[in-house]
């Protein structure tokens, strides 16, 4: 059945192209039938052509990988109807499909040769220009659809999963501490285990969150004064429970008196308590993490030392990366977001965040430093400092 | 005569208060409120010598219930400690859970001891000697 102006005209694509222009096009058009599961595009493989929807319905599906050795499956990102067009990639480069298309029904399409198509658009600028702006257009909705989904999910992973969890928790904070009752020792047991998966948990959630608040500038209003001494004692009542249960001993140097420094307490304190869950995590039971600190004239430097199975230097680059997770953790649990975050945060402090594995010889471990200013100013200090130059710019007579 | 003191626990999670109030059941009596309305009702009936506000709640948030309890002479006296969720106070605004009114915050989920030390920074003697 040839292709009419008409049928063309029906598509999202070419809506607004002249009578003339359509039947330019349409003789670039060649009808495919497809049935019911055919896949008619691949992810991932060279986009050689694009599709116009004239009857049926495509699902568009990308693979995903539940957990690093899971199986993949497949998820359903968008459903295109009698209308829509499909496999915009035939028109971009890299011209490499994002997504699969596969029929959930008898289809008919109006398929186009990628390279036709676009040397029929670069030859006719104006065609080009009003098919491309469609394109664009239909993209940024594509893309903004996935933006507002993204903030819908992690709105409701922020707290309609967290307030379960906390709700959780403080039972089994509550039972523990015997305020429920007696425990058997077995009963403590399996309510300490429970205790710790569901602060990893937590943790993760956390961690998925903050990967999308993690911008300097979230990060420097909540700068203020407080005493790091605090937070370090904090970080290894966040690890104690981890610790107790591998008999991993937390040995601590501070320095002769803690001084109060500017930084972003809550967010330092998730720092530490990273580098402590990881350090706990990677030690053999029975080992010992060692957590010091100390004051160097410009800056406060907190080193935590492990004995664990350290870091090969190949991966070593790598490790502040999102989801990095290195070649000899094997089964450990996480995420991969502790250390890009723990770097995120440093980063924001303009600090410094270095790793030395094995940090000496003959042994295995990791040792983390983290370096903070010790001139850091708080919210009110920048504002206040940015007037009193406003003043003086104001008034130079004065001067 | 022993006074034992009260705490106001105001939270909408039923399973936070059930959990809560166990520990605080240990040093003192404990009134519980599921809402912002209901806790100034209940604060206003008896007054309580501390109180536990959540800042997340669904009829009126605890930010709002902290400002109308201190703007009352009768309760204006009544120290008031925020809990937040971690979330909460990791808003980019930062410190969400500190309102400037309330004397302290702490953040949930809580653990049992710390609860009984912020508890007992405001309550100095759990049983204290009534004046009267």
């Amino acid at each position: 059945m040839a292709i009419t102006i008409e049928r063309l005209r029906r598509s999202d694509l070419f809506n607004e192209l002249t009578d003339v222009e359509l039947t330019q096009i349409a003789q670039l058009g060649r009808e495919e039938a497809y049935l019911e599961g055919d896949v008619i595009l691949t992810e991932d493989a060279p986009a050689e052509k694009l599709f116009v929807v004239e009857q049926g319905k495509l699902s568009l599906e990308k693979k995903i990988q539940l957990g690093r050795r899971g199986s993949v499956r497949t998820a359903t990102v968008g459903i295109v109807g009698p209308g829509k067009s499909s496999g915009w990639s035939a028109l971009t480069p890299p011209h490499i499909y994002t997504s699969s298309a596969v029929c959930l029904e008898p289809t008919r399409v109006i398929a186009f040769d990628s390279q036709a198509l676009l040397r029929h658009l670069s030859d006719n600028p104006p065609v080009g220009y009003k098919v491309m702006t469609v394109i664009a257009g239909l993209a940024r909705a594509r893309y903004k659809t996935a933006t507002d989904t993204l903030a819908y999910f992690l709105s409701i992973v922020s707290h309609e999963l967290r307030a379960p969890l906390a709700a959780i928790e403080n039972y089994l904070n509550v039972m523990l501490d015997g305020f429920a009752g007696d425990l058997s020792d077995k009963q403590r047991r399996m309510l300490e285990r429970s205790a710790l998966r569901v602060k990893d948990l937590r943790s993760l959630i956390g961690d998925i969150v903050d990967l999308a608040r993690m911008r300097p500038e979230q990060i420097q209003a909540d700068f203020e004064w407080f005493d790091p001494g605090e937070v370090g004692i904090e970080s290894i009542e966040d690890v104690r429970l981890a610790a107790g249960e591998k008999n991993v001993r937390i040995k601590i140097e501070p320095p002769p008196k803690f001084e109060k420094i500017v930084g972003a307490r809550r967010r330092l304190r998730q720092v530490f308590t990273n580098l402590l869950t990881n350090a706990v995590k990677f030690s053999p039971p029975g080992g010992t993490v060692m957590f010091r600190a100390r004051y160097e004239p410009d800056t406060l430097v907190f080193e935590v030392e492990d004995e664990g199975i350290g870091i090969p230097p190949q991966d070593q680059p790598h490790i502040f990366d999102d989801f990095f997770r290195a070649d000899n953790v094997g089964d450990a649990p996480g995420s991969g977001l502790g250390l890009s975050i723990t770097h995120k945060i440093v980063d924001a402090h303009e600090g410094k965040l270095l790793v030395t594995s094995p940090y000496a010889e003959g042994k295995t471990g990791t040792r983390f430093t983290v370096v903070i200013p010790r001139n850091l100013q708080t919210l009110e200090m920048r504002r206040s400092l940015s007037s009193a130059n406003d003043a003086m710019q104001a008034s130079p007579n004065l001067h | 005569m022993m006074h034992r003191q009260r705490i106001l626990l105001v939270d909408d999670d039923r399973d936070f208060i059930e959990a809560t109030r166990a520990v605080l059941e240990s040093v003192c009596d404990v009134d519980v409120a599921y809402g912002g309305g209901e806790a100034l009702d209940k604060a206003r009936a008896a007054r309580p010598d501390l109180i536990l506000l959540d800042v997340i709640m669904p009829d009126e948030d605890g930010f709002a219930v902290c400002e109308k309890l201190k703007a009352d002479p009768a309760l204006a006296a009544v120290p008031v400690v925020m809990l937040t969720s971690l979330s909460d106070g990791l808003s980019p605004a930062g410190q969400a859970g500190r309102s400037p009114l309330a004397e302290d915050y702490m953040e949930k989920p809580v653990r049992p001891a710390e609860l009984l030390r912020r508890v007992n920074k405001f309550l100095p003697g759990e049983a204290q000697e009534h004046a009267d």
